[in-house]
């Protein structure tokens, strides 16, 4: 154990010493790849559900853009993920963060509008010396805004509203109403993200679908129905048989089609949302373009929508067993929240929510929604996700100087770019210990199923030199004061801890009473760092596991493709400019002290580059240059359907003060874009806060 | 026998008084007093409604309610575009406006709203309160001072909704156990206590109360998305609540307004969302009240519509859609049979109309195009 400790940390010595001749060594391109050459990941088992791709990919780019799916009818998947697949607004962005006893700062609050002086939140007398006062401590979270504060009561069928009863919020209110919800995370991208492993910030999103919700194999009653000779029987997606693997984009798009802060009405049901959405002419209220990439044979005639039904996109894309049966319904006796058991199945499981589901001849269903669903209803949420996988597995930016660049094309980059791409790649800097591969993540499909990787949960000594397990990819690097958000070291709602070196630690009292697979419980496995020259670190041979965890406070390292339009950065969107992205990793992160015990040990300083503006511009202008035009300027595969967005709220009431208690909304259009991309007139995408287009902005404090 | 007929006569009785437009007292916006035409041929109005301007530097107003001698309560931004409770003062001589007078918060707050008027001009609403909650207040007549009604849970929102002559008040609050419920002060000094759901733990909200000869008062609201009335004695105390039901193939209705002569008004929603404006009236034979209530439907076919507020003249405020789905305001005459929709647009032509409060004067409140209007009769 001694031994690996002085390894690591001559290690750790040796590249502080190195980093100027690191810097200017020769790019290190032998070892870079463009992400043309990386296959888009799909479930091995895809053919077993899915009978016409490009179908699923029009299902899921119009249930995607389509406002229809929120409760209120307004909010879409791609209302917060709207530019270059992430949220740009800046009104009513503020939240004070995770959990029940958050404050807003001081000053700020709901409805406020955030301006460049506000960020970062986190700052000190020098911003590249932690060890300077810290100036300005904001511990609000700049995330999306969703729905109002509402209890779900059911759907009202050809009306996009659902019904439901207001509730007051006591954190997001002004003026005697409700306002919009804001999540306590930013939003991430969505471009790309079929390469992660694991989705959202803390990687909740299973990288194995369920059919039903994000969590794959750790909800061990997640069924989907399938119609077998007539009858309609469960099917277990953890199966081996059934498995749906790569399928963390699946896991990720049925988590805020429910979420109560994003965009439903507390206690919907998928099948609820389903019964809605197969009521209404899909994006009935958005126009679409004619020549849009995917949607464009299909709009209906008024412009606005498509001439079809979702039913028939569903028909056309899965497989009819997983929506023909006609002669069955079913009903759900704990208000449809989980798919429990029709029938028992072939596996050995045990029936942990008999009763939950019951099927009944469609004869005796009643109708409009107050029971009785149909299989294509009750299996909304299997169509759901697998559709918006399969439509997000279209958004891949691989055409970007740096792809050109790494392809052969000496000048893709600008020399300065080039620089950049030197000390990005150099060990001084260490930006790929994290930022590794085409992806620009170790959380990348590609890296964690890398055979030089030998498992998902790693070792290393931890910024305190103490050793300890890790999730690949997800680090704790300062941003937030560990408490503050435990991230991925957080529990699912069954109660399993969400990280697989916690599900690892505790696998026998989580195996006693959930029926889970030993398949699912990753083992320990070493640690390869990016960086050639060093020796693997591993568990020492006939030791017993490390059995400690640094897994709190840890977030999914994020690809930097487009980063330039990505903005505001980290999980709390605390910081605006890709400087101050650097300054922050230059001081080696805002809460390094107070989080030692789970910091990512590279979360050191960089000594080379602190009082080096050049070498900062340079590294700053090569992220600039992870930029695909395409995304900047929306053309295909990133065009989309007209959306209107709610972007904060006006002083005033749409009717009776009394009954109304929310807020009018201030709504702005995102007008449809057809495959040839944004006019001239509208002009290219600009970064976060950066409405002019300041070339200059990224390079700023 | 004979006790039948007496009954019988009584209740002819009533139901006479009921269509002459007879009754005393008054109540908020939603009930004003006797007096009016009941011809609707009669009804006329000035060529346009006046507007109800907001506070120096507000850009939004909204009427709510309108007493008898023309005192108008509602909201309206202010220079900061924070929601503060107003009033108005319409002359019913002339009909020219007094300037907007703000109703402010309690101290050390930004919001407030007024709901409620009653003929003494006393005020209810709602005052944001520390831990950002809204609490439900009022402002004692020729006031601005806010003073806080007792809560039903410390430290939970409320509001009050309508007062009545005597001075009792109606709104909502929310309870021990998270629940928005519909709750009734006796007066502005007691505590108030929730008035019974539909369903044991159920929700609900009271909009309008209205005090009878006898010294009862009769409530309406909604519980369990059904229209609701309560019934309180003479001593104060409150009754069993009543479902009115909606109108057929309905699931859901609201009752906002109710007149001395025991006439409701409300809305009526179908499965798809669409609300109706409906009258709630006691079932009846032969003039004897019976159980349950008729719903009548003073909507049309396919459009939105909703009745707000009735005086005791049954002239009913509210709002249509237009098949655009604009909103105008309505107003209807009750007592005509069929109930004659007698017009569609008091506060002017273009943009979205709400009205939501009457007189006695027929004089009518609300809002159009986000500001508070009053529409007043020749």
């Amino acid at each position: 154990m001694g031994k690996l400790f002085h390894r690591f940390h001559r290690f750790k010595k040796i590249t502080s010493f190195a980093m100027a001749a690191v810097m200017f060594a020769s790019p290190a391109s032998a070892a870079l790849v463009s992400l043309k050459s990386v296959p888009v990941p799909k479930p091995a088992n895809l053919a077993n559900y899915v009978a016409d791709e490009a179908a699923a990919v029009r299902l899921g780019k119009a249930l995607f853009w389509d406002m229809q799916a929120g409760s209120d009818g307004v909010t879409a998947c791609a209302s917060c993920h709207f530019h270059a697949g992430t949220d740009n607004r800046t009104k009513n962005t503020l939240s004070p963060g995770p959990g029940p006893n958050a404050v807003f700062t001081p000053g700020k609050g709901v409805n406020k509008s955030v301006t460049k002086t506000d960020f970062p939140f986190v700052s000190f007398a020098d911003p590249e010396n932690r060890a300077t006062v810290r100036t300005v401590l904001n511990h609000d979270v700049v995330g999306s805004q969703g729905v109002n504060s509402k209890d779900f009561k059911s759907i009202r069928n050809g009306n996009p509203e659902d019904g439901g009863n207001h509730v007051r919020n006591s954190t997001f209110s002004s003026q005697g109403r409700n306002v919009r919800q804001v999540t306590g995370r930013n939003a991430p991208t969505v471009i790309n993200a079929v390469f992660n492993y694991a989705n959202f910030w803390d990687g909740r999103a299973n990288h194995f679908f369920n059919g039903v919700n994000p969590f794959g194999y750790e909800d061990v009653d997640a069924r989907i129905l399938k119609n077998v000779n007539g009858t309609l029987t469960e099917l277990d997606l953890s199966l081996q048989a059934n498995r749906l693997d790569n399928a963390s984009l699946a896991s990720q798009a049925v988590g805020p089609a429910l979420s109560d802060v994003e965009m439903s009405w507390k206690g919907r049901s998928f099948p609820a949302l389903g019964k809605k959405m197969l009521s209404l002419r899909p994006l009935a209220q958005q126009q679409v373009a004619t020549n849009d990439s995917t949607l464009g044979s299909m709009v209906h005639a008024s412009g606005k929508g498509l001439s079809t039904t979702y039913a028939d996109i569903i028909k056309a894309a899965f497989k009819p067993e997983f929506w023909d049966n006609t002669s069955q319904t079913v009903t759900f006796s704990s208000s449809g929240k989980v798919l429990g058991k029709v029938t028992p199945d072939s596996s050995s499981k045990s029936i942990l929510n008999p009763g939950k589901m019951n099927v009944k001849s469609s004869a005796l269903a009643v109708v409009n929604g107050t029971g009785g669903y149909s299989q294509m209803e009750a299996n909304f949420s299997f169509f759901y996700g697998m559709a918006l996988m399969l439509y997000q597995a279209t958004l891949v930016s691989d055409d970007t100087p740096f792809d050109r660049f790494v392809d052969g094309d000496a000048t893709a980059l600008t020399q300065r770019q080039q620089r950049g791409l030197n000390l990005f790649t150099s060990g001084g800097t260490a930006c790929t210990a994290c930022h590794i591969g085409a992806e620009f993540t170790a959380v990348s499909i590609t890296n964690t199923k890398n055979p030089a990787e030998p498992s998902v949960i790693e070792l290393m000594p931890m910024a305190d030199n103490a050793l300890a397990n890790y999730d690949i990819g997800f680090y704790n690097v300062g941003v937030t004061p560990t408490a503050e958000d435990l991230g991925r070291g957080a529990t699912d709602p069954f109660g399993l801890p969400l990280s697989f070196s916690l599900q690892f630690l505790n696998k026998a009292a989580i195996q006693a009473t959930k029926n889970i697979d030993d398949v699912f419980f990753a083992q320990p496995g070493c640690l390869n760092t990016p960086l050639a020259d060093v020796p693997r670190i591993c568990p020492p041979a006939g030791a017993a596991p490390v059995q400690r965890a640094a897994v709190n406070g840890a977030f999914k390292t994020p690809g930097l493709r487009n980063v330039e339009l990505t903005g505001p950065y980290f999980h709390n969107g605390s910081m605006s400019t890709l400087k101050q992205v650097v300054d922050f990793y230059v001081r080696g992160g805002n809460f390094h002290e107070d989080n030692i015990a789970d910091l990512d040990p590279f979360l050191d300083g960089i000594n080379g580059l602190r009082d080096k503006e050049d070498e900062q511009a340079a590294l700053i202008d090569f992220m600039i240059a992870l930029t695909d035009e395409r995304v900047r300027w929306e053309r295909a595969p990133f065009d989309h359907p007209q959306l209107f967005i709610p972007d904060g709220h006006l002083a005033k009431v749409n009717g009776d003060p009394r009954r109304v208690r929310e807020l009018g909304d201030n709504m702005i259009e995102l007008p449809a874009v057809g495959r040839e991309g944004r006019s001239q007139l509208q002009g290219p995408l600009k970064p976060f806060l950066n409405p002019g287009g300041d070339p200059a902005f990224h390079f700023n404090d | 026998m004979k006790r039948f007929r007496m009954m019988l006569l009584a209740a002819l009785t009533v139901l006479t008084l009921a269509i002459s437009g007879c009754g005393g007292g008054g109540g908020d916006g939603g009930a004003g007093g006797a007096g009016g035409a009941t011809n609707p041929n009669q009804i006329t109005f000035d060529s346009s409604s006046k507007t109800l301007n907001p506070l120096t530097g507000g850009s939004m107003s909204a009427a709510v309610a309108i007493n008898d001698s023309g005192s108008v309560v509602g909201i309206s931004s202010d220079g900061s575009q924070q929601v503060r409770g107003v009033k108005w003062t319409v002359s019913t001589i002339n009909g020219t406006i007094t300037a907007t007078t703000e109703l402010f918060p309690l101290t050390g707050f930004n919001y407030s709203a007024a709901y409620g008027i009653n003929a003494s001009g006393f005020i209810v609403g709602e005052s944001e309160d520390a831990a950002n909650t809204v609490v439900a207040v009022y402002w004692a007549f020729n006031t601005q001072t806010a003073v806080k009604l007792a809560e039903l849970q410390a430290g939970k929102n409320s509001a009050a909704y309508s007062v009545s002559a005597s001075g009792r008040i109606v709104g909502e609050a929310v309870n021990s156990l998270d629940k928005i419920v519909p709750v009734y002060w006796r007066s502005s000094s007691i505590a108030p206590v929730a008035l019974p759901t539909l369903s044991a733990g159920g929700t609900g909200v009271a909009y309008g109360i209205i005090d009878l000869a006898d010294g009862s008062s009769v409530v309406v609201g909604e519980s369990d998305d059904q229209a609701v009335r309560w019934k309180i004695n003479a001593a104060g105390v409150a009754q069993s609540v009543e479902p009115m039901g909606t109108l057929t193939g309905h699931v859901k209705s609201v009752a906002m307004g109710v007149n001395r002569s025991g006439v409701m008004v409300g809305e009526s929603e179908d499965s798809a969302g669409v609300v109706r404006a409906v009258i709630f009236k006691d079932k009846t034979i032969l003039g004897v009240i019976i159980p349950g209530f008729d719903v009548i439907d003073l909507g049309a076919v396919g459009v939105k519509s909703s009745a707000v507020a009735i005086n005791d003249s049954s002239s009913i405020a509210g709002w249509n859609n237009d098949i655009s789905g604009s909103s105008l305001t309505a107003l209807w005459l009750a007592n005509a049979s069929p109930v004659t929709t007698v017009n569609n647009s008091l506060s002017g032509s273009g943009g979205n109309g709400f009205a939501f409060g009457i007189n006695a004067l027929n004089y009518i409140v609300g809002v159009k195009s986000d500001k508070g209007f009053v529409a007043i009769t020749k």
